[in-house]
């Protein structure tokens, strides 16, 4: 049962129409009234009380409005998981309904893996008296819509505001997960619930949209694309390399790849070093000439560790790689079981990589084999 | 499996990957540290990180470059020195030091354990001692916020202890993962933190062992817990053995992944920490016995661990306890009888019958010959027969 009177809630809603969707003032003040401002005076009292009466009006905006124009702390950092950003005030516009979607402020819930890759974040809003099941406070009156949960791209982002500790962050991504109950749909709050998602999925969509064009086939797509069939590629690399020997039974193109004995004069052999290194294979992909070779080389590594519930692995290839590499990388446990590798990636241009291997411990990967396989091109 | 190095280079290719929270434990273990290759390298990963950690986060980096610098300098490239006095406050790390004195003074890296019903962390610990300087301990400003009231008052009195000697004063730097979070609690800091203190003041620094326990303010010990799960944890971070006071607490499996040496005094503690080499523990503490009874000295002196026998304090207290047992007739012929079966073995080695042998300078024939000459007469044969000692004129004359 919500602490506030019915009215309170009421032009907290009001407020959070306007602070969401009323076009900022130098657009809604501007001489010329285009299509999309005239559409929205035609349903907007507010817009147009504010239009006629001009600056004295401002006296009358709700609070909500003014703390979107104060000015926040800007910080010259990559977003973290944890941290509250605004969103560009430039990636607002006009959208459907004819409203203007403002920029809201996010908690990043995901940091990017890459620089200007996705980041997951969850809405935020600033007036309490709006908040249920679901939201939870992070601080100076803001509060997270873990039912509203979209993806933008990092450099969406555009001044820092706040941290909130680890513990409320993962409080809020376990609330993720969750369904609530569902409010009456002629109640100001479910309203409030409506808009919030609309203005989510304005945001969002931009940058999904732009995130997907973005997005290259990995080399192991590109690789099937240009040779169809599994088979083909080992006969490929057979023509090329008779001296290979492959693995008996029949396995999976990457498996194959992974457990093919290169002769063992092309086998490099670790100097005498005080930390583990191991052999793998790697598969230089031409694309263009339609070639490909599998060469063997040494990786050291340099994480070895039970971590967050997985078994964590980490080096660096000690071979130049091409211009972009994928890693594919599993343990292969004594009892013929296998655990895939997450979130692994393999820089191109340092050899760098890291594996993650879930619900493994360190027992069962001493006891076991670690496989792994680039791809390069 | 011993733990491996890590970079500042490879910590930023993580970061960029968005995995730099992965590797905060590698930036708790500066001993680990691969220095970058040039000034360029280090300051623009330095730069890259630091923008990335959370404000919480942000002593991470430099307290671990600062514990690498300090503890291995031999390791650290000039510029790399030059680039951390220039750009590393010391005392925004909570170290109330310029750089200068930091410099001038001996550091060391000790390890300690925390443990739970679940799971055992170590964090390492950075100690500096400063010859000549007040008897006094520093700590940064933020180490009350991270130990509870056993844990703050049982390094005291380690400190206490350790300030009996008088020689010197202290500073130490937790490298820990946060500063204002509570992550020391109960006694078991003493123990290691004394040690570290002692080693520190005596020229050593052992590796590969961890201390645990605590001390009483008389220098008694005290139990520590969570013995199995600091033993993983220990493992798991390349360390080789757990230094603990005897305990009751059984150990969980046959295979504990380091050994377990448990001592019974604080001067036990010290011997093995002085003299610790990976699997050498056992002998150690029997070592220790045996100098600690006249009894087992002459019984076993010449079963006393090679490393035992080329440790200069060793051989000052062997000397002394010799001296004891020289003085009883029965256990005088049991040690010349030990002594004489192993210098007639061709196995025994040349140098340990030297170290063995040594106490029996010609002060100590004559006064020996005037109550025992019998003694005084097959130690003296003894010498001279025994063909890889070599004889100067201290046994002549």
């Amino acid at each position: 049962m919500s602490a506030y009177d019915p009215w309170e809630i009421r032009l907290a809603w009001q407020a959070a129409r306007q602070i969401r969707t009323c076009p900022p003032d130098h657009k809604l003040l501007a001489e010329a009234v285009g299509k999309e401002l005239a559409a929205h005076l035609e349903i907007c009292e507010f817009c147009r009380d504010f239009r006629k009466l001009g600056p004295v009006g401002e006296e009358m905006i709700p609070m909500g409005r003014i703390w979107q124009q104060e000015p926040i702390s800007a910080a010259s950092k990559a977003p973290e998981a944890g941290e509250v950003w605004s969103v560009k005030e430039s990636l607002g516009g006009w959208g459907p309904k004819k409203v203007h979607y403002n920029s809201p402020s996010v908690l990043v819930l995901m940091a990017a893996g890459k620089p200007d890759e996705a980041v997951r974040v969850a809405q935020v809003y600033d007036d309490p008296r709006l908040m249920g099941a679901g939201d939870l406070l992070l601080g100076n009156g803001l509060f997270a819509e873990t039912w509203n949960t979209y993806t933008l791209r990092e450099s969406d982002l555009d001044h820092f505001i706040l941290t909130i500790s680890p513990e409320l962050l993962q409080t809020i991504l376990e609330l993720e997960a969750e369904d609530f109950p569902s409010l009456d749909d002629h109640s100001p709050l479910k309203a409030f619930r409506r808009l919030e998602l609309e203005v989510g999925a304005f945001f969002s969509i931009q940058a999904v949209s732009d995130l997907m064009s973005r997005h290259t086939a990995t080399l192991r797509e590109r690789l099937s694309e240009r040779f169809p069939g599994e088979a083909a590629v080992i006969e490929m690399i057979r023509r090329k390399q008779p001296r290979i020997t492959w693995p008996a039974s029949p396995l999976p193109l990457m498996d194959a790849l992974a457990r093919a004995r290169l002769p063992d004069d092309e086998v490099p052999l670790a100097a005498s070093s005080p930390g583990r290194v191991l052999s793998l294979n790697v598969l230089h992909i031409h694309l263009e000439q339609g070639e490909m070779f599998l060469y063997s080389c040494i990786a050291s590594i340099s994480v070895w560790r039970e971590q967050e519930n997985g078994f964590l692995v980490g080096g660096r290839i000690q071979e130049k790689l091409g211009e972009e590499a994928e890693l594919s990388a599993r343990f292969e446990l004594p009892d013929g079981a296998i655990v895939q590798g997450e979130g692994t990636f393999v820089d191109a241009e340092t050899g760098y990589f890291r594996a993650f291997f879930p619900r493994l411990e360190a027992v069962g990967a001493e006891e076991s084999e670690l496989v792994l396989l680039v791809l390069t091109g | 499996m011993s733990c491996p190095n890590w970079s500042l280079e490879e910590l930023n290719v993580w970061r960029l990957y968005g995995r730099l929270d992965e590797r905060i434990r590698d930036l708790l273990r500066p001993h680990q540290m691969s220095w970058p290759s040039d000034e360029l390298e280090l300051a623009a990963s330095f730069s890259s990180l630091q923008r990335s950690f959370q404000h919480q986060r942000r002593h991470l980096l430099p307290q671990s470059l600062v514990a690498a610098a300090l503890s291995r300098p031999h390791q650290v490239p000039d510029w790399a020195f030059q680039w951390l006095r220039s750009q590393v406050d010391l005392g925004s790390l909570g170290l109330s030091l310029s750089w200068e004195i930091a410099c001038s003074m001996k550091w060391m890296l000790f390890p300690t354990a925390l443990a739970d019903e679940s799971r055992g962390l170590i964090y390492r610990v950075l100690a500096g001692y400063k010859e000549g300087a007040p008897a006094e301990a520093g700590f940064p400003t933020w180490w009350p916020k991270t130990a509870d009231e056993e844990a703050l008052k049982s390094v005291r009195i380690a400190m206490n202890l350790l300030g009996l000697h008088g020689e010197g004063g202290f500073h130490f730097l937790p490298i820990i993962p946060f500063t204002a979070k509570r992550l020391f609690h109960g006694t078991s800091l003493g123990l290691p933190f004394y040690l570290a203190g002692y080693g520190l003041c005596r020229g050593f620094a052992p590796e590969g062992i961890l201390a645990t326990g605590g001390i009483g303010e008389d220098g008694s010990l005290l139990l520590a817990g969570g013995l199995p799960m600091k033993a993983a944890a220990a493992s798991g971070d390349g360390l080789k053995a757990l230094l603990c006071p005897l305990s009751s607490e059984t150990k969980t499996a046959q295979s504990e992944p380091v050994e377990r040496i448990e001592v019974e005094s604080l001067q036990e503690a010290c011997f093995i920490w002085e003299l610790y080499k990976p699997g050498e523990g056992n002998d150690l503490q029997s070592d220790f016995k045996s100098m600690a009874d006249t009894s087992r000295l002459a019984a076993n002196a010449h079963l006393l661990s090679k490393r035992s026998l080329s440790s200069g304090i060793v051989a000052e207290e062997y000397s002394k306890k010799v001296e004891a047992v020289l003085e009883d007739r029965d256990l005088a012929r049991q040690l010349l009888d030990n002594l004489e079966r192993m210098a007639d073995s061709p196995e025994y080695p040349a140098r340990e019958m030297d170290a063995l042998l040594a106490p029996f300078s010609p002060e100590r024939a004559r006064s020996l010959a005037a109550g025992n000459p019998v003694a005084a007469f097959r130690a003296f044969i003894n010498l001279l027969l025994t063909p890889r000692v070599v004889c100067d004129n201290r046994i002549m004359t």
